[in-house]
């Protein structure tokens, strides 16, 4: 949940022997109150676990052996790809850490979630105009009122064509600007004949800058954005500085609200496991339900463990705008931050949306990895995610989320079962117990693969047992899928992890304060006398339609011009 | 199927051939070396075992693993037919040259837009090198 590479500080000097649970976690916490014996890796010597994840990392490597078996297919038919960027989207709406635990070796020195207003579009929006006024427009209103009236809509950018350099090509890309006349010692500036290169991305989180399909989501919400704020402008003309942020932080809510409600009734019921979704999200959202504290943060049983679920989902290939696949490694190039000299973003990537989300009940051209322990090779390269420790671990992300779960403080899962059912007897009814269902299994799916002349690393004697007995967070999310639906949607303790960190966001930051609420599972027009309160005619929501899922959305945004501007 | 040989990983699939070449496990340096493949269901089973990807074109069913010593010039002949394919793409009118994706990643900067006759030049110099290229 933080950035690829430079959010990391280096390896402190006094390594952590032991770890204990941290009353302290910065904005996150566990799920249920933990106690040392029931963490992930208890009495283990971390950086022995460290070790043994790179071992395990190994064998989901070697599921490329068993990728050929008959009837076992990778694609998701139950969830179109482009599902995987907006849930990396959702993970930088709920999280946002300096470091990476994994990099640190547990260090907290600096660990904090500043996300503080979870599930809020702060992804988008950051601080707003004045604290992150490089994702907003320089508006001539901007410019005619001496910088008064705050700038409101937000930045799209032009894409390139790289064969015809000169060819004016729609803003189909988020906006990226280089500096110019800077001491930056990575810019040539030569008098006479300065490098400009866009090293820096108009977004309000770098992250939705680290490759070219998260920052198409992006564009969408910035896309969508300026349309709501034009209806708002259309309707309740913004004629003082006052009017001005009325309309831009109505757009926010509307944005919001619509956003929330495709996470409720489309995201959540794609990915989780229909019984844990019955549970808590119908007939409507069962906050009651939660069995963590909302107010205390994002639990990292999910930061740390269940929503990396994502990172299996990524595809070798893409089929972006017609049936030629592009590899994925390809869109890893497009970043302002990371490789500048690539971007703006080039026209083969101006994504075909149909192409990544059923659309009018036509089935998309890429769909998603099953949720398996078994990652695309993207995920799994030295190049792109080299080791982050060369004398304890493998290349690739399964291993670096593997690492993580050793550092993070977070649940043993079989106590973690326990835990939950003895908490909540309801939720026993599709919890499973760890050994009745899983640990059998487990220990054959470990032992699979296994050849004493094999080239890469193997199990080292005791080492199956000791994941059985134990199985990291995030690599049994993976499996419990796979073992319960086959990995077309997460499982019943990932589902349950993901639904307490979703509600408890939405329970922890409400859309509204005070006499002004709003509620995502309501319809928008219901709703718009909140909205009169602040002085917005209802003319604004006259053309907004009641969304579901993003398929609707982008229904919605094709038939409003919204996906193709000039 | 395709119409190219794709491998997965440059980088993996490099460590593998350094450790037929040396002996030595550049994957896991613990492990005893993988063994030179002598057939084309040898060389996926060892690449899967690592967790490598490797798809062949159509019609490619054969294999062949040289290894030479440095005391011999060894000159590696593409198929004509390769050849030729390669040269009808690049005089299409927007051909990009299809350089292998690693070179732009490691150097950070993407390869410039040609015309079609540095393309044919840039085509024949690469033939040329990894014809007589051993290592480096």
């Amino acid at each position: 949940m933080h950035g690829i590479s430079l959010s990391t500080i280096p390896e402190l000097v006094d390594g952590v022997t032991r770890l204990a649970v941290d009353a302290d976690l910065s904005g996150t916490q566990n799920l249920l109150a933990l106690t040392d014996d029931s963490m992930f890796g208890a009495g283990k010597e971390p950086a022995e676990l460290r070790k043994l994840m790179r071992r395990l990392a190994a064998r989901i490597s070697r599921e490329t052996l068993r990728s050929d078996r008959p009837g076992r297919s990778e694609d998701n038919p139950n969830i179109p790809s482009g599902y995987t960027y907006l849930l990396q989207f959702i993970a930088h709406d709920m999280v946002n850490t300096s470091i990476s635990l994994a990099a640190t070796a547990g260090r907290r020195f600096g660990f904090q979630n500043a996300r503080q207003q979870p599930l809020t579009l702060d992804t988008i929006y950051g601080g707003g105009p004045d604290v992150s006024p490089q994702v907003y427009e320089y508006s001539a209103q901007c410019v005619h009122s001496r910088g008064l009236m705050p700038r409101t809509k937000m930045r799209c950018g032009r894409a390139q064509d790289r064969v015809h350099p000169d060819e004016k090509m729609p803003f189909a890309d988020i906006g990226r600007a280089m500096p110019v006349e800077v001491q930056d010692s990575g810019l040539d500036s030569s008098p006479g004949n300065p490098e400009c290169l866009r090293t820096e991305a108009l977004v309000a989180d770098a992250r939705n800058d680290d490759h070219a399909l998260i920052a198409q989501v992006t564009l969408l919400f910035h896309r969508m954005h300026n349309f709501i704020l034009d209806q708002l402008n259309s309707a309740t003309p913004a004629k003082t500085a006052s009017d001005a942020y009325r309309n831009l932080i109505c757009a926010r809510f509307i944005l919001t609200l619509l956003y929330r409600r495709i996470i409720v009734k489309d995201v959540m019921y794609r990915l989780l496991d229909p019984s844990v979704y019955r549970y808590y999200f119908l007939p409507d959202i069962n906050s009651g339900k939660l069995v963590c504290d909302p107010d205390a943060g994002v639990p990292v049983e999910f930061s740390h463990g269940a929503f990396r679920c994502g990172h299996a989902m990524t595809r070798n290939s893409y089929r972006v705008r017609d049936d030629t696949p592009i590899p994925a490694t390809r869109a890893m190039q497009f970043s302002s931050r990371r490789a500048p000299q690539f971007v703006p973003l080039s026209k083969e990537w101006i994504v075909k949306w149909e192409q990544f989300f059923e659309i009018n009940g036509k089935k998309p051209a890429n769909l998603s990895r099953r949720l398996r322990p078994d990652f695309s090779s993207l995920a799994r390269s030295e190049f792109y995610f080299p080791p982050l420790l060369l004398s304890s671990d493998g290349p690739g992300l399964p291993n670096r989320d593997l690492v993580s779960a050793v550092y993070a403080r977070i649940w043993s899962v079989p106590k973690l079962i326990d835990a939950l059912r003895a908490k909540n007897p309801e939720l026993a009814n599709f919890l499973p117990t760890y050994q009745r269902e899983y640990a059998a299994k487990l220990t054959a799916w470990l032992n699979e693969t296994a050849d004493p002349k094999g080239g890469s690393e193997q199990f080292e004697a005791g080492d199956i047992a000791a994941i059985v007995d134990d199985p990291p967070l995030p690599f049994f999310v993976l499996f419990e899928a796979d073992i319960k639906h086959d990995g077309q949607r997460l499982g019943p303790l990932g589902s349950i992890i993901i639904a307490e960190a979703i509600i408890g966001a939405m329970v922890k930051s409400p859309l509204g304060k005070g006499p002004f609420v709003l509620d995502p599972m309501r319809l928008l027009k219901d709703q718009t006398g909140e909205f009169r309160k602040l002085g917005v005619d209802e003319k604004a929501f006259s053309v907004i339609s009641e969304m579901q899922s993003f398929e609707d959305l982008l229904v919605f945004m094709n038939a409003h011009g919204l996906l193709h501007q000039g | 199927m395709g119409t190219s040989l794709e491998i997965s990983d440059d980088v993996l699939w490099g460590k593998l051939v350094k450790s037929w070449a040396t002996g030595n496990n550049y994957i896991a340096p613990t492990r005893p070396a993988p063994p030179i493949p002598r057939t084309r269901d040898e060389l996926l089973a060892q690449a899967a075992e690592i967790g490598l990807t490797i798809t062949f074109p159509d019609g490619m069913v054969g294999l062949e693993i040289i290894q030479y010593s440095g005391e011999t010039a060894v000159i590696k002949l593409p198929p004509k037919s390769m050849i030729e394919e390669t040269e009808a793409l690049l005089r299409g009118a927007d051909a990009l040259y299809p350089m292998p994706q690693f070179y732009e990643d490691f150097f950070a900067a993407p390869l410039p837009a040609m015309d079609e006759a540095r393309r044919l030049e840039l085509h024949a110099a690469r033939i040329g090198d990894y014809s007589v290229r051993n290592c480096g």
